[in-house]
């Protein structure tokens, strides 16, 4: 059910994307997703498909790969671009009219758009992952979200809260999995029935799932405290990021890519 | 009721870089009425063989017979195949979920569709079965001491009256009395009921109290196959594996290597000690040694 999920996944090859600081690669992703909200034009997004086609490519990561991350999400954008096309009112020219129901071309092509522009999103959201290991990516945040601290955000706490959580998804999908399959030869069936009953038949997955993560939980704590884990005060890293001539370079390239799919794109 | 995998192949995330073939090429049949163990090092297909054999993976490629028939095939009714085997996961009572043991235990029997009346009759017998008695039947499973929540898991499987039973790793974490009671009625089901038992496990003597044939897998293949005494003389091949045979087995074959008249297949600590007492008392080591062939 979740295998084809990209987001969180990491694809551990050696590239010079992998080798990137994560803090660029964070900010690059953020500048090219916000460009996606900018651009209109479909060359735009042509461009913006290229950019990030160029990206997986320099970093290694296989292109069906990459595409294989929209399958879950593929209704959502399927359902983006019709609502979207029969939403957006009456201008433009009419298509095709079922009663109230009215697709002018205007609207298609703004379904069109969104839609991209989501795929689009998502594959920079999975190559970010797919390239940087959940522990770059938190450590990465942490310190571009550094200057928060002054303001009151627990910033330490906040990443670590993440990395635990990274951490554990495969462990709590492997967890569930095996209780579905148990549950399943005890004759569970958690495909029939109504709404209200399949919900109900994931009661025999979801209780013992929790059980099993608050028991977890409970082991990590007495584990960090074991090891003086007293929050991010004094701590220091094994790993320090530095930024280098790779960034640089990288830098240069996505905002030249950036203002390429602008340029296209207006 | 025979079992069989026929050239099954199983590969996890097929397709994706990461995909790992867990199974070879494996084919095993399992009849009425057997007690089969299967052992291995972590990560060899055990835990994956076992769930072919319950119809919860579908293989790659390759087939799964239940009874004769093809488990996967179109049409197939897997949910009255799969009904016939009883798996029981490693920690079995990390899956207890209901209010009561009572509850608990009769989730399956209901699933089934069964009358009430009849759901409670496999409710006490399944707890008989694992010997507990009723007085825990209302009770909340999460407040039972862990020997007595996995045995109250399995007589959740239990309850849906299979006829084969399969225990993957069923005494993992349990101190040796746990261990034992869990065998002892392991062993009662089988010898007194006849029911089919493939019981998984990395711990060999366990499996050489219960199982008359042994199933060694390694990287996902089946390396040996056959009774345990045999299998388990093969202390050699074993050790290759980093699978150490009991005690026993180890010390008859050390002695037979020290040309010591002693049968290589001898399991229990008992059978050794006789044949050694017998060499002993037929004019002591010396003369052993001497009749010995190739000294």
């Amino acid at each position: 059910m979740f295998r084809d999920l990209l987001i969180g996944q990491y694809y551990a090859v050696s590239s010079p994307v992998h080798r990137l600081d994560p803090r660029s690669k964070i900010l690059i992703s953020l500048l090219l997703i916000t460009v996606l909200f900018v651009i209109t034009d479909f060359y735009g997004y042509a461009a913006a498909a290229a950019a990030v086609a160029g990206a997986a490519l320099l970093g290694r990561v296989p292109l069906r790969l990459l595409l294989r991350g929209l399958r879950p999400v593929l209704f959502l954008l399927v359902l983006t671009v019709v609502l979207h096309a029969l939403m957006s009112g009456r201008e433009g020219h009419v298509l095709a009219a079922l009663g109230p129901l009215v697709v002018t071309d205007e609207g298609l092509l703004l379904g069109l758009r969104m839609g991209l522009r989501l795929a689009l999103l998502i594959l920079v959201s999975s190559l970010l992952t797919l390239t940087t290991s959940p522990i770059e990516l938190t450590d990465g945040l942490e310190r571009l979200l550094g200057p928060a601290n002054r303001i009151g955000v627990p910033v330490h706490d906040l990443a670590m809260m993440m990395t635990i959580a990274l951490r554990f998804i495969p462990t709590l999908m492997e967890e569930a999995d095996r209780i579905i399959k148990a549950q399943t030869a005890r004759g569970a069936d958690f495909q029939q029935g109504g709404p209200l009953q399949r919900v109900r038949s994931l009661v025999p997955v979801l209780v013992p799932l929790f059980v099993s993560a608050f028991r977890r939980a409970d082991d990590l704590a007495l584990a960090m405290e074991a090891r003086g884990y007293r929050g991010g005060e004094g701590r220091t890293r094994f790993k320090q990021l530095r930024l280098g001539p790779r960034d640089a370079a990288a830098a240069v390239a996505a905002l030249s890519a950036a203002a390429v799919i602008i340029w296209l794109g207006r | 009721m025979p079992v069989a995998l026929e050239r099954v192949t199983y590969t996890y995330q097929a397709g994706a870089p990461w995909a790992v073939t867990a199974l070879e090429d494996v084919s095993l049949t399992i009849q009425d009425g057997e007690a089969v163990g299967l052992i291995g090092p972590t990560g060899s297909g055990k835990s994956t063989l076992v769930q072919h054999l319950a119809g919860l993976l579908k293989p790659t490629s390759g087939r799964v017979l239940i009874d004769g028939r093809d488990l996967w095939a179109a049409g197939a009714d897997r949910r009255a195949l799969r009904q016939r085997i009883g798996l029981v996961f490693q920690y079995p009572e990390h899956q207890l979920f209901e209010e009561t043991v009572r509850a608990d235990i009769a989730y399956g029997p209901r699933n089934l569709g069964l009358s009430s009346q009849e759901v409670e009759r496999r409710v006490l017998r399944a707890l008989r079965r694992v010997g507990l008695d009723d007085s825990i039947l209302d009770r909340s499973p999460f407040e039972l001491s862990g020997g007595q929540m996995r045995r109250v898991a399995i007589a959740g499987v239990l309850a849906m009256e299979p006829r084969v039973l399969i225990l993957d790793e069923p005494t993992a974490g349990l101190d040796p009395r746990g261990r034992d009671e869990i065998l002892g009625f392991v062993a009662d089901l089988h010898r007194r009921e006849g029911l089919t038992v493939v019981i998984v496990s990395h711990h060999m003597d366990e499996v050489a109290r219960l199982a008359r044939r042994v199933v060694v897998m390694d990287g996902g293949r089946i390396v040996l196959d056959g009774p345990t005494a045999a299998v388990y003389a093969r202390v050699e091949e074993l050790e290759r594996l980093h699978l150490e045979a009991p005690l026993a087995a180890r010390l008859a074959a050390r002695l037979a290597q020290r040309g010591w008249p002693i049968a290589r297949d001898l399991l229990d600590i008992e059978a050794v000690a006789d044949a050694v007492a017998r060499c002993l008392g037929s004019g002591g080591r010396d003369a052993a040694v001497g009749d010995a062939p190739g000294v």
